[in-house]
């Protein structure tokens, strides 16, 4: 990964943590669309975006202080979104270099962020059950998670270049 | 060369894929320990710095909307505004007008010698930072410690109950709803008198478990807090009952409306026989001549802050 793609994560991680903040502003309630109660998952869009730029360290820790700001704002465990953004990482890249190994019919991105997603809520519950939290899965979680992977593909170059030459 | 072959496509990174790993085991091992109360409330001064930074943020970003909000306003919406502001304007006299009945009580009954009902003081706070997610149900408000805002502290707004204080920041509290999981009330029934365990239920708002006669609770009852932990005030009203196919509910009076106002009253103070022989007497001054000149100066230095405070 070159530097500017490195500092470029950085403003990618620096955008996720205001998206994290907004998400705690009660007055976007009043917005004449509706919004309420559904915000996107800020760590998610970032791990989801750094799946395109192959394993890096780097990535993985801009991701795990978003988590723990996220955690932060959101009253988890510190660790909890943390931990759910690395498994998104790790399971998208693990999905990406599978599939793309496989067959060329597969739609390799669509297919690596479904199951990074699915492998982070899982993560998610698996860090709310080890530190205490309750009811971690439920309807507005998963409404979260469609708001982001549907605005994942609108503000994915914001967290993360798009350019074939960066993928290690 | 060695650094140009190790970044092609498909090499192995073993240390790479070591270190992801590594960093994944240390959050379990970090979140493991937070199972422990003890490291729980170690974090308590860090979290409650960082809900100070959020309640920032979030006010900045509140003034941002506000006027973006105003731009895509309707018509009824800023008539109901102004409507509003006038009727604040004609309660600001009646807020005086009740100070000065409230001094001319106080005197009487100290004319009198009389046992009067305790006055609960309070704290008008503003919610400034909501959390949503799937750990908490919370809120934060623009008042803290510095407003004499404590853990305890019931919150309510217009409707109802909202809450209890869970965590004060030096500026700012932190809320938690009764529409959090782990929120237990004891309330009681308006019309049957059961009493019962209010629990949070993030799906339907809150569930009425451990009733003592379920039989006699009527749909569409007033539930209201029956004080029985001493915490709350007895009688702040919570929500309407209402049976679905899992048991008792309520339909929380909170959520009418979004939540905006609320005001953080502190617990009753309930003082024993023993504490009172103990104290010569003097445990039974709530409502005493210092006390309330000790909250109209708090009520100034409320006011010049950004949240009011009215006795």
């Amino acid at each position: 990964m070159t530097p500017t793609v490195r500092v470029r994560l950085f403003f990618g991680a620096v955008l996720a943590v205001i998206i994290c903040s907004l998400g705690a502003t009660p007055a976007l309630q009043l917005l004449p669309f509706p919004l309420t109660g559904v915000w996107p998952i800020a760590v998610f869009l970032l791990a989801l975006s750094s799946i395109r730029l192959g394993l890096s360290i780097w990535a993985a820790v801009l991701i795990v202080f978003v988590g723990f700001v996220q955690d932060f704002v959101g009253e988890a465990p510190i660790g909890a979104w943390a931990f759910s953004g690395l498994c998104v990482y790790g399971a998208g890249l693990m999905a990406r270099n599978g599939f793309q190994a496989m067959a060329s019919s597969i739609p390799v991105e669509f297919v690596s962020l479904l199951i990074g997603c699915v492998v982070g809520v899982l993560g998610l519950s698996i860090a709310g059950d080890i530190a205490g939290g309750a009811n971690v899965i439920d309807t507005s979680l998963f409404a979260n998670l469609v708001w982001t992977l549907g605005l994942y593909y609108f503000v994915s170059p914001l967290f993360a270049p798009y350019d074939d030459k960066v993928i290690v | 060369m060695a650094r140009h072959a190790r970044h092609q496509v498909g090499a192995p990174r073993f240390a790479a894929r070591a270190g992801l790993v590594g960093i994944g085991i240390a959050l379990l091992g970090l979140l493991m320990i937070q199972s422990s109360s003890d490291v729980r409330r170690g974090l308590e001064p860090a979290r409650a710095r960082m809900d100070g930074i959020t309640s920032k943020l979030s006010a900045s970003a509140n003034k941002h909307f506000a006027g973006y909000t105003w731009l895509f306003a309707n018509k009824a919406s800023k008539e109901r505004i102004r409507e509003l502001e006038n009727q604040v304007q004609v309660l600001e006299r009646w807020r005086e007008a009740s100070r000065t009945m409230s001094q001319r009580m106080i005197e009487y009954e100290d004319m009198l010698d009389l046992m009067g009902e305790p006055q609960i003081g309070g704290v008008t706070a503003r919610i400034i930072a909501e959390t949503n997610g799937p750990f908490t149900h919370a809120r934060i408000a623009n008042a803290g410690a510095v407003h004499g805002v404590f853990d305890g502290f019931a919150v309510v707004n217009e409707h109802g109950l909202v809450g209890r204080v869970v965590r004060t920041g030096h500026r700012t509290s932190r809320i938690l709803l009764l529409t959090d999981y782990n929120s237990r009330i004891p309330v009681m029934g308006r019309t049957s008198l059961d009493r019962a365990l209010l629990v949070g239920d993030k799906k339907v708002g809150a569930r009425i478990l451990h009733a003592e006669t379920p039989d006699l609770i009527v749909e569409g009852e007033e539930w209201v807090t029956s004080g029985d932990d001493g915490l709350f005030e007895r009688g702040l009203r919570v929500g309407f009952a209402h049976r679905d196919k899992d048991g008792w509910r309520l339909d929380l009076a909170m959520q009418t409306e979004g939540l905006d106002f609320v005001r953080l009253l502190p617990p009753p103070n309930f003082v024993t026989p023993e504490e009172l022989m103990a104290s010569d007497g003097k445990a039974l001054t709530p409502n005493s001549v210092d006390n309330l000149v000790s909250q109209n100066s708090e009520d100034i230095a409320l006011q010049s802050s950004g949240a009011g405070g009215t006795p």
